[in-house]
């Protein structure tokens, strides 16, 4: 999975889980800028993204991974290392 | 009843949004979670899961792990909310770890500890709600310390939370009103590999992944339908490739696969699991396409079948439509549409009958007759919240109808026939013994139920003791067979009036003439206690339309008729004449 389309699947989950068609993630964005990113959908956002990609998050990755870029970067490198 | 592809977590979630919009005119059910861990993801599912089988799920959740406050402030939150259903939804990581921070000389008491704390939690509860309580097991952690030998060491983990799961078992025996909710079935259902996450416990308190939860949700829901007496009762099944290998009208009785001849094996096992469901009460019919006599032919001849004649309640084999002939069982049997789960290999078939019938659970069938068993048993069609003796006789029950149906045959006369069944019916007061029969009867009756008030075992047992109410019971017996408890009477005393508040008969003995059997022993029991005037209610819903005007056929007189259709009838005991009845009082 290429970065572009990292971003397109995560931005989807984004839409579904926050129940918002107009998200668009952009890597700035933290837990502040999306209505509806308490802790509670936080888990179920982590958890429809280990579904989606097949990938596992470390503990600590969920409790740190508050805004976007890491969020990604974090995708990516799973991914990387999985190949 | 849904199938696990329709229970997914995520498109679940998406629903929540309707509810809302949607849940004026959906009965409501009022139920309370009480946590040890964080319940909010699960409470969204459930609400959903209900929203689906056409229910509206009302929700007290109290605060994160404030079980104990909860129930013990007689002030709190959850009396106020008057719930119907407690669900008590504790963690098996949270028991865990209270275990494993015990000392270990403290340990061999662990379990008759916690056991107490949690009577407490019920009767405490039960001691001001009429409710029921939903209580989970535990799924039995997956860390053996001691490897195999883990079962043999009296206090380890293992052992400690087998002990707790038998316990609550026991305890909830004897206390009716206490429900499982069997997660440790669950977890292993799913994998405990699966199940047990602690990286969800940590970061999120949830008792399993978000996967898993839908699967809890729908055991809840399937627990509480049962108390709402939505049961299912019987099943509807085909025969050619759902019975057996093959066409019977085509390949004939040697040729057909069961037992030994090809894949029939398959079909064994199936066989094996129905007659299984038959022995603990639930109705086995036929429905097929075939000339009767070659339909039968196996169950009769075929040494392998392990489903004979006197296993199903009705045969129909005939060249009718399914529809026709599903409407046909229904009738013989004296059982509601919707309580019925229609079994057929063709996806023809089974549209058409969802498509007529929307109340019949239709379930889509494997392709593999090897799958057979372990798709409709994670369905789980019958749960119950109770397990009688008159359960495990129902099946005789219909077979000794049968007898009485092909027996009616030889008479022209109705009068005749009746009298030639040597009919017998005790009349008396509800003793605490037959309690689970009758609270039974009266979570199930709905066609000949005059009210259909759904009183709950303690709040029958509360009659008892009151002097002003009066509890009475039908049983019936014939040259055929025992029928046990089949009509239930409940009168109470308003002034000098003697009102009939509830009234439901067993649609087993319909056209008998016991509900004026009934009614003569009831006016007499009247006159004895001294009273004059009797009144009774009529309280319409869906499906008791069948005794919208039976007090009319009492000798009653209407007195009260209200817009919602509603009505009191009058009666004056010293002008009631004894209906002319078949049945010898005991």
């Amino acid at each position: 999975m290429k970065k572009d389309d990292i971003r397109i699947v995560v931005n989807e989950i984004f839409r579904e889980i926050f129940n918002d068609t107009s998200i668009n993630i952009q890597d700035n964005m933290t837990a502040n800028d999306i209505e509806g990113w308490d802790s509670l959908a936080h888990i179920i956002m982590i958890a429809a993204i280990e579904k989606k990609i097949n990938i596992k998050f470390t503990l600590k990755e969920v409790m740190l991974l508050n805004n976007i870029s890491d969020l990604l970067l974090c995708v990516e490198k799973k991914l990387e290392t999985r190949h | 009843m849904f199938d696990e592809k329709e229970l997914n977590y995520f498109t679940l979630r998406k629903q929540i949004k309707e509810i809302v919009n949607n849940k004026s005119g959906l009965k409501e059910i009022r139920l309370a979670i009480l946590g040890d861990n964080n319940t909010n993801y699960f409470t969204e599912i459930l609400k959903v899961i209900f929203y689906k089988l056409g229910f509206y799920l009302e929700v007290f959740e109290s605060h994160y792990d404030t079980i104990s406050q909860q129930v013990l402030d007689e002030n709190s939150d959850l009396y106020k909310f008057r719930p119907r259903y407690v669900l008590l939804y504790t963690a098996s990581n949270y028991l865990k770890k209270k275990l494993l921070d015990t000392e270990e000389k403290e340990r061999s008491t662990f379990a008759v500890k916690y056991i107490e704390f949690l009577i407490s939690i019920w009767d405490k509860i039960n001691n001001s709600l009429q409710c029921y309580i939903i209580q989970n097991n535990f799924e039995i952690p997956l860390e053996r310390y001691f490897g195999n030998y883990s079962l043999k060491v009296q206090d380890s983990v293992s052992n400690i939370f087998l002990g707790i799961n038998r316990s609550i078992i026991e305890s909830s025996i004897k206390r009716n009103k206490i429900l499982i909710n069997d997660i440790e079935y669950l977890s292993s259902y799913h994998g405990k590999k699966y199940w047990d996450d602690d990286k969800l416990w940590i970061s999120a308190k949830t008792i399993c992944p978000m996967e898993f939860l839908p699967s809890i949700a729908m055991n809840i829901a399937q627990i509480v339908m049962s108390c709402e007496g939505k049961s299912k009762k019987c099943l509807i099944l085909d025969l050619d490739n759902t019975l057996w290998g093959g066409v019977i009208g085509d390949d004939g009785i040697e040729k057909i696969e069961i037992g030994n001849l090809g894949i029939g094996e398959a079909f064994s096992t199936f066989q094996r699991y129905l007659k299984e469901l038959k022995k603990r009460g639930i109705i086995l019919a036929i429905c097929s396409r075939n000339e009767f006599e070659i339909a039968v032919e196996p169950f009769r001849k075929h040494p392998d079948m392990v489903l004979r004649e006197d296993d199903i309640a009705v045969f129909v084999a005939n060249w009718e439509s399914k529809a026709k002939n599903i409407e046909y069982i229904s009738n013989v049997l004296n059982i509601g549409i919707d309580s019925i789960v229609f079994i057929d290999d063709s996806v023809f078939e089974r549209n058409l009958i969802k498509h007529i019938y929307p109340e019949i659970l239709v379930p889509d069938m494997p392709e593999d007759p090897a799958e057979f068993v372990k798709h409709l048993n994670q369905l789980n069609l019958f749960e119950t919240i109770s397990y009688t003796d008159e359960d495990k006789k129902r099946a005789i029950y219909y077979r000794d109808d049968r007898l009485r149906n092909e027996e009616k045959k030889y008479f022209t006369n109705i009068d005749d026939y009746l009298k030639s069944l040597t009919m017998v019916a005790e009349f008396k007061r509800i003793e605490e013994v037959t309690l689970p029969r009758i609270s039974q009867l009266i979570q199930r009756t709905n066609q000949f139920n005059l009210t259909t008030k759904r009183y709950s075992e303690k709040e029958l047992v509360d009659m008892l003791y009151n002097e002003n109410m009066y509890s009475l019971y039908v049983t019936l017996k014939d040259k055929f067979g025992d029928n046990g408890i089949v009509a239930v009477l409940i009168a109470k005393r308003e002034k000098e009036i003697l009102v009939i508040d509830t009234w439901l008969m067993s649609c087993r003995v319909f056209s008998r003439g016991v509900e004026y059997f009934t009614m003569n022993e009831f006016v007499k029991f009247a006159r004895d206690k001294g009273f004059r005037i009797m009144e009774g209610v009529y309280i319409p819903t869906k499906k008791n339309k069948i005794v919208s005007n039976l007090y009319k056929g009492m000798q009653f007189t209407l007195s009260e008729s209200k817009a919602d259709g509603s009505a009191i009838w009058r009666l004056d005991t010293l002008e009631f004449n004894n209906f002319p009845v078949f049945i010898n009082k005991l």
